[in-house]
């Protein structure tokens, strides 16, 4: 029994309890695993204000489309049947470009861990307005449409295929994350 | 002192682990974890705590190697790194917030005792008791002080307090330990019987 319990006993037993044995909470796999999934969160979290923004322009997108499709469809003058419209040098760069992205995200893993049903809503409804205007391209190429409306399109859907992308990129980080 | 400064890793060791050398790293992990992790766990108490503030001391540490000098013991610089992080999340308003929600009608000593296997000794588990009764500053307080070797004027700057407040948190501490210490009548009665 410690009867004298001065400052200098204390200190003593306290020593003696710092010098017991210890243990790592885990080890150095489950230290490199929770190493890994920080990192990770990091990036998510450096990439949440890109997400949302992604998913607030697809959402504005979305629903601003099917006003706009149809707009052009009474806006567009009568062309002379059957002449094809050539494609600029700007139209050809942006299609490349829209073509690089396409690739990306056919690349991508169609199955992901975790399916949210807003972003499912949001990639389905994107795609669907990709193909609308896809139709709607190739009409117009087909009734010789004039070279700027084309372009026109041409970056709309651009615009389309590329928030497309930032969504499945957020998506595909959300995922991953345990 | 807690022997975080003891621990001898090889200069190469560390040159390795700076260049990224996964073997090498693993290897300071199991050399000074168990020390780093015992000490986090004295100064927060919180077990679940103690785990997150050792992951990212250990992760600041594989990140900041290339800012170690060598020009003292790799334990001495971990231990600062450590202390520092503990510190703030002893500072920080939403610790002591959390200590209101957890422990509100709780008993805290649950949560702050460290495991007690059977290789613990009778007096270790009594300090562990004792210490467990102290509030998270005055533990954090007579630790680095009476174990870690701090002095009041590196407390108070840690704590961004005055010596003063070092002192009398120390104070306070050390008649609650004297207190938590001390032999108690009824104990003496068993052990006679």
């Amino acid at each position: 029994m410690h009867t004298d319990l001065n400052e200098k006993s204390i200190a003593r037993r306290l020593n003696a309890a710092a010098s017991e044995p210890s243990e790592t909470p885990y080890d150095w796999p489950e230290f490199q695993r929770r190493r890994r999934r920080s990192a990770l969160t990091r990036a998510i979290e450096r990439n949440r204000p890109a997400a949302i923004a992604a998913s607030v322009l697809a959402a504005v997108l979305v629903t601003a489309l099917p006003y706009v499709h149809r707009a052009r469809e009474h806006a567009l003058p009568a062309a002379a049947p059957h002449t094809v419209a050539p494609i600029s040098v700007s139209e050809r760069q942006e299609q490349a470009r829209t073509r690089a992205i396409e690739g990306w995200l056919a690349g991508l893993p169609h199955d992901h861990a975790i399916v949210r049903v807003g972003t499912h809503a949001a990639v389905s409804s994107l795609q669907d307005q990709i193909a609308i205007l896809d139709d709607l391209m190739t009409d117009q190429r087909v009734s010789g449409a004039q070279p700027g409306r084309l372009a026109a399109l041409e970056r709309q859907r651009a615009q389309l295929v590329s928030s497309l992308a930032q969504v499945q990129y957020a998506e595909m980080l959300a995922s991953a994350t345990p | 002192m807690s022997g975080l400064i003891d621990i001898p890793i090889p200069e190469e060791q560390i040159e390795h682990a700076r260049r990224g050398d996964v073997a090498a790293q693993a290897a300071i992990y199991r050399a000074v974890g168990p020390a780093v992790f015992a000490l986090i766990r004295r100064l927060v108490g919180n077990r679940a705590v103690a785990e997150d503030l050792f992951q990212d001391t250990m992760m600041a540490m594989f990140q900041r190697l290339g800012d170690f000098r060598g020009e003292a013991p790799l334990g001495a610089w971990l231990r600062q790194i450590a202390v520092t992080r503990c510190l703030m999340y002893l500072r920080s308003p939403w610790h002591r917030a959390r200590l209101h929600w957890e422990f509100g009608d709780d008993d805290p000593l649950r949560s702050a005792m460290p495991p007690v296997t059977p290789a613990t000794s009778a007096d270790v588990v009594d300090v562990e008791r004792a210490l467990a009764s102290l509030t998270p500053v005055g533990r954090a307080v007579v630790w680095l002080f009476e174990v870690e070797g701090y002095s009041h004027e590196e407390i108070a700057r840690l704590f961004g307090r005055s010596v003063s407040f070092s002192k009398s948190q120390l104070a306070r501490a050390l008649a609650r330990l004297r207190h938590g210490l001390a032999p108690q009548e009824g104990q003496e009665a068993c052990t006679q019987i």
